[in-house]
């Protein structure tokens, strides 16, 4: 394994070839990153991600900045998630009010990177987007096509009408 | 761009949610709620298996088997979990209740949030006799109690033995699906709770009464109160749901039934409850919802009933030993009446309408029939119980957002032209032809009109329609005009920000 290494930051290069700088402490907000430089020691290229453009990697940065100084959870933290759904931070709420597109991209990055608590924020925003709707609603929310045909929709309805309130 | 078909792969890029991972849909649906995920299965194919999955993972089954055992003396309803031991319930018994904590442990290990109970019967259990009220005994001596000690494992406990105990168990959704039993539907259900008298006693009542109100009452003590109930007749074509911050409070209201021995002091404990969520949300527009929404799959389908002698009482019809049989004979008692509406008692859901605290700020009725819209108070010389509709709504007038009325039928309602007068009648002078003349209807125009003489500041959203008013005395059914309900509902929404 390598030495820890003392360097102050660490140069982050998108998928679109930008690289930006950031603090080593925000940077490892991200549990691959972290591994990555643990593993490394001194690394002086920019770190590929190659999942993430540069608006996206910049919005992620700037959400580990301002979460910088958060305890790390624990790894096998019991949190009932489902009760909380709602409960997201004031400014993450803020953060998270962008068009879909982004939040998605948001979310994939940091499934990507490994920031849990982003993940979840993430995760928690779109739950809140569907909850209580109709299938209709939800198609209209996410621009999603039905693509069962008729029968197969009916089937599924009969098969869960007894139990199922939509 | 090519136009999608349904049943085709889509032509379109796949949207933001489609395109994320298994794993994090799953993330995101474990999120939802139980209804909401149950929407999910029938948005495309993407989502359906991830959320059925879901669903499975947090449904819990159970399944009973109920029939009559005619043992000696006392014969019984017996339920017997298809995987347990036997489960023996005798109905004029009310301690017996189920214990809802533990009834997840032979499928899941977690707590589920769906739970599904699934009753059948046996072909003895449709020559039983409803005839008689000897039929139940409560048991008399300790031993016959001991079938509830050990039968299905800890599901229920009587409380006066110091046998609860109370687990967290956060349903969100409770099914009882009696449509393998036959004689259990929401007529019988609902009329079957309110017609208390022995020889009107059914199954249905008794199942009522013993069965889903102490099961209800568990989930409600136990951390469920958010729970949604729903309870699938045995035609399987109606079914219906109640949905409201007082579920608990409005299902018992709704089905016509008590609090079994022992919540009382639950229900007093809601209340407070209720003041701390209203006073945590004081600055904010957030209130309660209820929303009653009765499906029939099959409309034109009407079942007929004879009205309970109860609901003779709540119309104040029977006064008298001569008045009550001139008056059944021109009214309710031996008619039989049509409707395809289910009925409610909306006091009784909105137990706390009249408390300060309590804000009201969407009401939903669609498909039901309003039996307490009666125009006397409490304190009225008739003793009827009920306050109007009107009064229900007008309390929270402040507060309301949303009203939506849909195919709701008001039921007939009378007030005495002469004791409005301050006057008094002879009230052995009653037949059809005098009853016209000094009674007059409570409609749907009398609603609306009262209601429209307050101020609605919050309401932006009303839906009037479909609205049924009850004839008195023949109960045959009018309506409102559409110029009637569309004057009333502008009328309603100009009142906004009126001081």
């Amino acid at each position: 394994m390598a030495t820890p290494s003392t360097q102050a930051t660490v140069k982050l290069q998108s998928n679109d070839n930008v690289v930006i700088e950031v603090e080593r402490a925000i940077a490892e907000r991200s549990v691959l990153i972290k591994n990555m430089l643990e593993d490394c020691g001194e690394v002086t290229d920019a770190i590929p991600i190659s999942n993430v453009n540069e608006s996206i990697l910049r919005k992620v940065i700037e959400w580990c900045e301002h979460h910088k100084n958060d305890p790390v959870a624990a790894e096998n933290e019991n949190d009932d998630s489902r009760k909380k759904t709602t409960d997201i931070d004031e400014w993450d709420q803020k953060f998270m009010n962008v068009d879909q597109e982004m939040l998605f991209e948001i979310i994939l990055a940091a499934n990507f990177l490994d920031i849990k608590p982003l993940l979840d924020t993430g995760c928690k925003t779109v739950a809140n987007m569907i909850k209580g709707k109709s299938p209709e609603e939800i198609r209209k929310l996410f621009n999603i096509q039905n693509d069962f045909t008729p029968e197969e929709e009916e089937q599924i309805r009969r098969e869960n009408e007894w139990a199922e309130d939509r | 761009m090519e136009k999608h078909k349904r049943g085709q792969p889509a032509v379109d890029p796949p949207s933001g949610l489609s395109r994320l991972p298994a794993e994090l849909l799953i993330q995101i649906f474990e999120l939802l709620p139980i209804t909401t995920l149950e929407s999910l299965t029938v948005v495309c194919k993407r989502t359906s298996p991830i959320a059925s999955f879901i669903l499975h993972r947090e449904t819990s089954v159970h399944t009973f088997l109920i029939r009559i055992t005619r043992s000696k003396p006392d014969p019984y309803l017996k339920m017997e979990p298809a995987l347990f031991t036997e489960f023996y319930l005798k109905p004029e018994e009310t301690e017996y209740k189920f214990q809802i904590g533990r009834c997840y442990g032979h499928r899941l290990e977690g707590k589920p949030r769906r739970i599904i109970y699934r009753f059948q019967h046996e072909d003895d259990f449709l020559k039983f006799s409803l005839d008689s009220s000897t039929l139940f005994s409560s048991p008399e001596k300790q031993s016959d109690y001991s079938p509830y000690r050990t039968a299905w494992g800890n599901i229920y406990w009587r409380d006066k033995h110091g046998k609860l105990r109370v687990h967290g168990l956060s349903a969100e959704k409770v099914v009882l699906d009696f449509s393998k039993v036959p004689g259990i539907d929401w007529n019988s259900l609902v009329w079957g709770a309110m017609g208390r008298d022995p020889e009107r006693s059914s199954w249905s009542s008794i199942i009522l009464l013993h069965l889903i109100n102490p099961l209800m009452a568990a989930y409600w003590r136990t951390g469920s109160e958010e729970a949604m109930f729903k309870i699938v007749g045995s035609n399987g074509n109606y079914s219906f749901h109640a949905e409201s911050q007082l579920k608990g409070a409005g299902f018992f209201g709704l089905l016509g039934a008590k609090l079994v021995s022992g919540t009382k002091d639950g229900k007093l404990s809601r209340k407070s409850e209720i003041e701390e969520e209203v006073l945590e949300n004081d600055d904010g527009d957030d209130g309660e919802h209820l929303s009653i929404v009765y499906n029939a799959d099959q409309p034109d389908q009407q079942w007929g009933y004879r009205l309970p002698k109860t609901i003779e009482k709540q119309h104040g019809l029977r006064r008298n030993g001569t008045l009550r049989e001139r008056i059944s004979k021109c009214s309710v008692k031996d008619k039989h009446i049509t409707f395809c509406h289910v009925p409610v008692l909306l006091s009784s859901c909105l137990v706390y309408y009249s408390d300060p605290l309590f804000k009201l700020s969407s009401l939903h009725l669609e498909g039901v029939q309003i039996l307490d819209n009666q125009m006397k108070r409490r304190e009225s010389k008739m003793r009827l119980l009920l306050d109007g509709f009107s009064i229900l709504l007008i309390w929270q007038a402040p507060h309301l957002q949303s009203l939506v009325l849909r195919n709701v039928k008001m039921e007939c309602s009378i007030a005495r032209k002469s004791e409005r007068r301050g006057k008094s009648v002879n009230r052995r002078c009653w037949d059809g032809r005098i009853a016209r003349k000094e009674w007059v209807g409570y409609t749907w125009e009398v609603f609306l009109q009262e209601l429209a003489m307050y101020n609605w500041p919050k309401l932006t959203h009303i839906v009037l329609e479909d609205l049924l008013d009850s004839e008195p005395f023949t109960y045959i059914p009018t309506r409102p005009s559409k110029e009637i309900l569309e004057h009333y509902t502008t009328k309603l929404l100009g009142t906004k920000g009126v001081a």
